[in-house]
């Protein structure tokens, strides 16, 4: 008895370890593409076999950034999220060239991320993207590709900037709307006045890459002092550890750095004509109260796409992060729409 | 013939203490030490230095009752390797080769100031690591890595212990790494370093 008790033990701690690397994911995987070398932090519930690839905003963010916080804890609980950050981007690196540095490029390294997933976690495996803000350009352009589109079980975007020139003509109505029911409640007169003459005086035919720039900054302006009259929620934004993974200094460096190649690019990149190609499940959130990447784009993708699943949320508190918002109720959307399509 | 002996005495005493007193030029030194990139990373380095040329200034002040007393300021080129390897669980493993060329300042309190640049390699090691062909075909790869050329630079500061002692040396250090290509820019890559620096052999 006295020999076989370690025996025991030792079945019993692997049998232990066994379920905890199912269940409980924390692995990261290097993706090599086209020079670029991609880190991919896989966290979660790995037993669900649904991976959903995370694609993070920017251009200049980071995967890592949006895996702390209450939604993302309840979703980690039912799923794996796998965390990339892109090329250029985060802790990404390799060798190669600034022209390698474009939309078209990313959704292809997007795809090569997914056919990596299904390598390592198995054929059988259900992929899910979910993109929001900047993650929402690059979502797109992956999705409107057929090679790309079959690989995966259904397209999520949150807040996604699907079409760049029409986010600063909408963003615009939304300042001029907004501010005026502002002033009429009698809230930060003063300021949304302020919002309001800068808005009517903007010329929505002809706005320029400069305006473009202060239309994004008023945005988050614009949201803050909706988050300080108590309109939106304020939900938990919460910061990745200092000893994590993602070395911040290097990610800022390197974010600006791309951002800044890819930037004309960007400015310039339109999908609302070519949603009608996704036909796959695809679940659109946004933020009443988003100025970034206004709730017209969510409307304009929900009914431009061919998909016989698809569902739009908009949700009343929130501005450009309903997950930072209302992190319960976006878990739950997310949560409902992979278990219908998984 | 008494002040040429007492002369001869005076810098007899000087050389005696000035061996124990100043780190030694033309010997060779290790070091170990804990290197870390932004706190993040944290690793171990390991490395060789020899100090080419050095120009030591003596001065001796004698007084009434106290005797002579000597002061000591060193200035040294020191020509240096360093391997270090920084590590994290969920990201890269990586190793950073350093080739330098030092001046280091050691005053008559035996702090030591130094300044520095050179040549510098990094090789980063990923685990899980997979690459995806033209076609589409994902392959995992064994030893997956990326490797960067640069240029390294440093500042430091520590402390020379004289007489004899293995421990020679402590020094605090931080360096600023380019390299050169890494995502097709120029990352500055920021180091942190604690080095414990030994003689070959303890000075007798």
């Amino acid at each position: 008895m006295k020999k076989l008790l370690p025996i025991l033990l030792v079945a019993i701690s692997m049998a232990g370890c066994q379920d905890d690397t199912i269940t409980a994911l924390n692995e990261t995987i290097f993706v090599k593409n086209n020079g670029a070398d991609m880190p991919v932090y896989v966290r979660g519930n790995g037993a669900s076999k649904c991976f959903v690839i995370l694609v993070h905003g920017g251009p200049g963010g980071n995967g890592l950034e949006y895996s702390n916080g209450e939604s993302q804890d309840i979703l980690e609980e039912k799923f794996a999220f796998a965390y990339w950050d892109q090329r250029g981007q985060g802790m990404a690196q390799g060798h190669y060239t600034q022209s390698d540095i474009t939309i078209g490029q990313m959704a292809n390294d997007l795809k090569a991320v997914v056919l990596t997933m299904k390598k390592h976690y198995g054929s059988d495996s259900k992929i899910f993207v979910l993109g929001h803000s900047w993650g929402g350009t690059l979502g797109t352009a992956f999705m409107i590709n057929d090679s790309n589109r079959v690989l995966i079980d259904g397209w999520i975007e949150a807040d996604g900037a699907h079409d760049i020139p029409k986010i600063n003509v909408e963003a615009i109505k939304m300042f001029r709307s907004i501010s005026a029911e502002q002033i009429a409640e009698g809230n930060n007169v003063a300021k949304w006045q302020e919002i309001s003459d800068w808005a009517l005086a903007v010329d929505t035919n002809a706005i320029t890459s400069d305006e473009g720039g202060e239309i994004n900054s008023k945005a988050y302006e614009a949201e803050q002092m909706l988050l300080d009259d108590g309109i939106l929620e304020s939900g938990d934004e919460s910061f990745a550890p200092l000893t994590g993974p993602t070395n911040m200094l290097t990610s800022w460096l390197m974010g600006n750095y791309t951002s800044g190649v890819i930037h004309d690019e960007v400015e310039a990149s339109s999908m609302t004509d070519a949603l009608h190609l996704i036909d796959v499940p695809c679940l659109f959130l946004w933020g009443k109260y988003d100025f970034v990447v206004p709730p017209q784009l969510g409307k304009d993708g929900f009914n431009k796409v061919s998909s016989a699943d698809k569902e739009l949320v908009i949700f009343q508190y929130s501005g450009h992060s309903p997950m930072v918002n209302e992190p319960e109720l976006f878990a739950a959307e997310i949560i409902e729409f992979i278990n219908r399509n998984k | 013939m008494k002040l040429i002996l007492a002369c001869l005495l005076l810098f007899s005493a000087l050389t005696a203490r000035t061996q124990g007193q100043t780190p030694d030029s033309h010997e060779l030194s290790y070091h170990i030490g804990y290197l870390s990139n932004n706190a993040i990373r944290p690793g171990v380095n390991f490395g060789l230095e020899y100090g080419l040329v050095d120009a030591v200034k003596l001065k001796s002040k004698v007084k009434e009752g106290r005797g002579a007393i000597n002061t000591i300021r060193v200035h040294q080129i020191v020509a240096a390797t360093n391997l270090g390897v920084l590590w994290h669980p969920q990201t890269s493993t990586s190793l950073l080769n350093t080739y330098t060329i030092e001046y280091r300042k050691t005053t008559k309190r035996r702090m030591q100031y130094q300044l520095g640049i050179g040549g510098a390699y990094m090789r980063n090691f990923f685990p899980n690591a997979y690459v995806v062909d033209d076609s589409g075909e994902v392959s995992s790869r064994s030893f997956g890595s990326a490797g960067y050329g640069g240029i390294t630079q440093f500042i430091g500061y520590g402390r020379y212990r004289r007489d004899s002692r293995a421990l020679q040396w402590w020094h605090l250090r931080i360096a600023a790494t380019y390299l050169v290509g890494y995502n097709s820019f120029l990352l500055p890559y920021l180091t942190t370093e604690l080095r414990l620096g030994f003689h070959k052999k303890p000075v007798q």
